[in-house]
């Protein structure tokens, strides 16, 4: 299972973002190299302050005002996501790249009801959506409503430009696709649901409808912000699985970037993880061999510190020290203050992400 | 000076629902809904629930930071819930609290000396100035940070540190008993180990007892000495931690554990998923409540209250109807059920 | 009506400003303590057996009056104002009064012969109330130790 095997679907390169801020500039993220192949769920895991969320959103064009991108380039279909305009920006989050984040409260309109929301993912689609649409009515009018069908069918032709839909047609197609696609995320009772409003919804139904709104927009890829961390373990479970079954069931399609602080969920969920510290990617590879062999250190203690229900210990490690300020970064390896294994070069050098094994990367001296 | 230190025997606490112009009580929430249950002096009680179970609620109501609606819990015998002013004030050197959330526990104007001096003042613990700064020293080396750190304000530290100073707030008392409200939730994983060390150090060298509620239920193994599962305002199952979290014998808790995620791919973890949500404490279901969400649930389960039955080992209870074997998916009713 | 019942003098002006002013503090304090008083830090004082007037007078409060230090400030600018409002439309109590609103209601006589008698106190007015809104946003950034994360 070589690495250049998998097509890749998204990639980063040298992705170096800094924030003004009234203390200083905060190096958020330090060179970033990341790459998301077709169809995997790619766990990016890392604590506070290791950019992770930051890489999703400069992926997404969606850093705040004080953020700039020093350098870098994010290569998608061809193109440096860096380089579009903020409009251009926006098509691209309508209609290839999805992103759900962690309070769905926050991203859902409270005086909407749930059914206008998920209409209105799929009404601003453009064109080639509502073409195919037409494309499907039989001769009775009547139009596919498989949803797996209509998520999978990514490339419709935009052969039928001259026909326009009428507006009601549109709103009958959309209501029927969001029946259909609450039924996929698994919610009961989706027409009531479409009827409701955001706070008559419990956590993870909200999450639900997210999930469904923007698979609505058929993304090529979807990004999951830390999307279970405020839910209940036994819903946050529901969710996961969710996941797991839609990346089977529209693996055509789908390629979903979960980002957490919870390396369980990641060893659960996710094909691949990256692991962040700081700023920097520090160990890339696919899951199993992470957790058979971890090669960074910050990976290796990372694991020592969670408690596995299964085997209970009587003391558990901790990694010394904190996560440093990105204001003054610790100069050579951002880790080496904290490193067990420290030797005199990391506080000189910056190491440089190298694949030691087939498909693993690490970003340490030692190797 | 008693066993055990803390007694809650049917403890309920509810808040009333007003509505309407003229502001009646139209309902309650019934956040704890007849709970009874006993800490030993030196052990840690897990306190384990998802939002809505109650937990929290039960802490703040045992330490009357919340009033209770009925019930007793009783402190080295005293009574708590009776209690005057005067007799509340001096309980509460005896028993703490440590909040969740580190960035809002602690008053953002003043220094971390003023905040470890100024509950030894009030309760007149320190006679001059020098001695309260001298004990506030030994406070903050005892959980880990160092004098200078007394005159810096809360938003210098990070998260962990500030825990660190919550929790030398509470020792500067000197209590018996803390209970310790999801101290590590807010945390990252690597300084989640740090405190929790701490907390188990001091526990050892001050012989403090502790409750720990978490949601977090691979942290709640790690701590406890025994565990409470809470559902919707009572106790489901009662017992030892390692019977807990190897055999539980309520639906409930079987379910959560399962839910629990696995730092191991390679662990082939049959799904086992709870379906609907976690239901809130406003409308709470007859019967026993868990029966909505429960696969084994049957007519006798939706009238009456569930009374605790006791489990296969010793000390070990359970409030629920059934023997049930999770393995074959089957449930026998209990010969002594009181249905 | 004030100055009418007590005399053209610029205390009265003063009194009267400041009864009108004041209302918008009380609720503003109100307000703030309200919040406050929800906060955990507080519970935690309570949990700590720390008295509610200690808590009251020495947290809560001091917490209280931080976005009331800053609209404060921006009001010094509006009561400027304020006074030369009442100024210009009359209510001075002497003509020769070197008052910003006095000079500017001299100068609008001759705002087209002598442009500079009314521009100049203008403009003086508009800096004097920018200049206090700047100290104003200024301050709260300075001060506030919250809003330092």
């Amino acid at each position: 299972m070589g690495a250049s095997e998998y097509k890749t679907v998204l990639e980063t390169r040298d992705l170096t973002v800094n924030f003004r801020t009234y203390r200083g500039e905060v190096k958020a993220l330090d060179r970033v190299e990341l790459s998301l192949f077709a169809h995997e769920v790619l766990a990016l895991v890392g604590e506070s302050g290791c950019g992770k969320s930051v890489t999703a959103l400069t992926i997404l064009g969606l850093l705040p005002q004080n953020a700039y991108v020093l350098g870098g380039q994010i290569l998608f279909k061809g193109e440096d996501l860096l380089k579009k305009s903020a409009d251009e920006m926006r098509v691209v989050r309508a209609e290839e790249i999805a992103a759900i984040f962690q309070d769905p409260m926050t991203f859902l309109n409270p005086v909407l009801t749930i059914g206008v929301q998920v209409k209105e993912a799929f009404l601003v689609q453009r064109g080639p959506m509502w073409s195919g649409a037409a494309e499907d009515q039989t001769e009775s009018g009547a139009v596919d409503r498989n949803i797996r069908d209509f998520l999978l069918r990514k490339d419709v032709p935009n052969a039928q430009n001259g026909i326009k839909m009428s507006g009601g047609k549109k709103e009958r197609i959309a209501e029927e696709l969001s029946k259909d696609i609450l039924k996929l995320v698994r919610l009961p009772d989706p027409e009531r649901i479409l009827t409701q409003y955001p706070h008559e919804l419990s956590g993870g139904m909200r999450q639900r409808c997210m999930i469904a709104m923007a698979l609505a927009r058929r993304p090529s890829i979807l990004i999951a912000d830390e999307i279970t961390t405020a839910l209940d373990v036994t819903v946050q479970a529901q969710i996961l699985t969710l996941l797991k079954e839609l990346r089977d069931t529209i693996e055509e399609s789908l390629t979903t970037l979960l980002i957490t602080h919870d390396l369980s969920i990641a060893a659960e969920t996710a094909d691949r993880i990256v692991v962040m510290y700081a700023g920097n990617v520090v160990e890339v590879s696919s899951t199993k061999e992470l957790f058979r062999k971890p090669l960074h250190p910050y990976t290796q203690l990372l694991m020592k510190c969670i408690p596995d229900v299964r085997k209970p210990v009587i003391r558990l490690e901790s990694i010394t020290g904190s996560v440093p300020d990105l204001i003054e970064p610790p100069t050579g390896c951002r880790f080496h203050p904290r490193c067990p294994f420290v030797m005199e070069i990391c506080r000189v050098n910056k190491p440089v992400l190298k694949e030691v094994s087939d498909g693993h990367l690490v970003h340490c001296h030692l190797y | 000076m008693s066993e055990e230190l803390l007694v809650v025997e049917d403890l309920k606490t509810w808040f009333p629902i007003k509505a309407g112009v003229m502001q009646r009580t139209v309902g309650d929430v019934k956040a704890v809904d007849g709970v009874s249950l006993t800490v030993g002096r030196g052990e840690t009680h897990g306190l384990v629930g998802e939002s809505g179970s109650g937990k929290t609620t039960l802490g703040k109501s045992a330490l009357r930071l919340i009033e209770p609606t009925a019930g007793k819990v009783l402190f080295d015998g005293f009574d708590v819930t009776k209690a005057t002013k005067k007799e509340l004030r001096k309980l509460r050197r005896r028993m703490q609290i440590i909040y969740q959330d580190p960035y809002a526990s602690l008053d953002p104007r003043q220094t971390v000396r003023s905040l470890l001096t100024e509950p030894m003042r009030t309760h007149k613990l320190v006679s001059s100035r020098a001695e309260a700064t001298s004990r506030a020293t030994e406070l903050l080396l005892m959980v880990g940070l160092n004098e200078e750190h007394a005159y810096r304000f809360p938003h210098e530290f990070s998260g962990g540190q500030r825990q660190r100073i919550a929790v030398a707030r509470a020792l500067a008392v000197e209590p018996e008993f803390i209970i310790l409200d999801e101290p590590t939730s807010f945390l990252d994983v690597s300084v989640q180990a740090q405190v929790l060390d701490l907390l188990k150090d001091l526990q050892r060298n001050l012989g403090l007892t502790y409750v720990f509620i978490s949601h977090n239920l691979s942290v709640v193994q790690y701590m406890s000495d025994r565990v409470d599962v809470m559902y919707l305002g009572k106790i489901v199952e009662d017992a030892s931690r390692d019977v807990l979290y190897k055999s539980p014998e309520h639906p409930y808790s079987f379910y959560l554990m399962a839910a629990i995620p696995i730092p191991d791919p390679e662990f082939k973890k049959v799904p086992r998923l709870l379906s609907g949500d976690v239901p809130s404490p406003v409308n709470v279901p007859p019967g026993c409540r868990f029966h909505p969400r429960c696969p084994y649930a049957t007519e006798k389960c939706r009238t009456g209250e569930v009374p605790f039955y006791p489990g296969s080992s010793a000390d070990h209870h359970v409030a629920c109807h059934y023997s049930i074997d999770f393995e074959a998916g089957t449930s026998v009713l209990r010969p002594d059920a009181k249905v | 009506m004030f100055a009418a019942l007590f005399g053209r003098t610029i205390d009265s002006l003063a009194v009267a400003v400041l009864l009108v002013w004041w209302p918008t503090y009380v609720r503003l304090t109100r307000g703030q303590v309200l919040v406050e008083k929800e906060k955990t830090y507080v519970e935690a004082l309570r949990a700590l057996g720390v008295s509610p007037v200690r808590t009251l007078l020495f947290h809560v409060i001091p917490n209280s009056i931080y976005p009331i230090l800053v609209n404060s400030t921006l009001d010094f600018g509006g009561v400027i104002l304020t006074f030369s409002a009442l100024m210009f439309l009359g209510f001075s109590p002497s003509p020769a009064l070197p008052e910003l609103g006095n000079l500017a209601s001299d100068g609008i006589g001759h705002v087209f012969t002598a442009p500079w008698l009314i521009v100049f106190p203008g403009l003086t007015i508009l800096i004097i109330a920018i200049s206090f809104n700047l100290i104003g946003d200024g301050l709260r950034d300075v001060l506030d130790p919250r809003l330092r994360r």
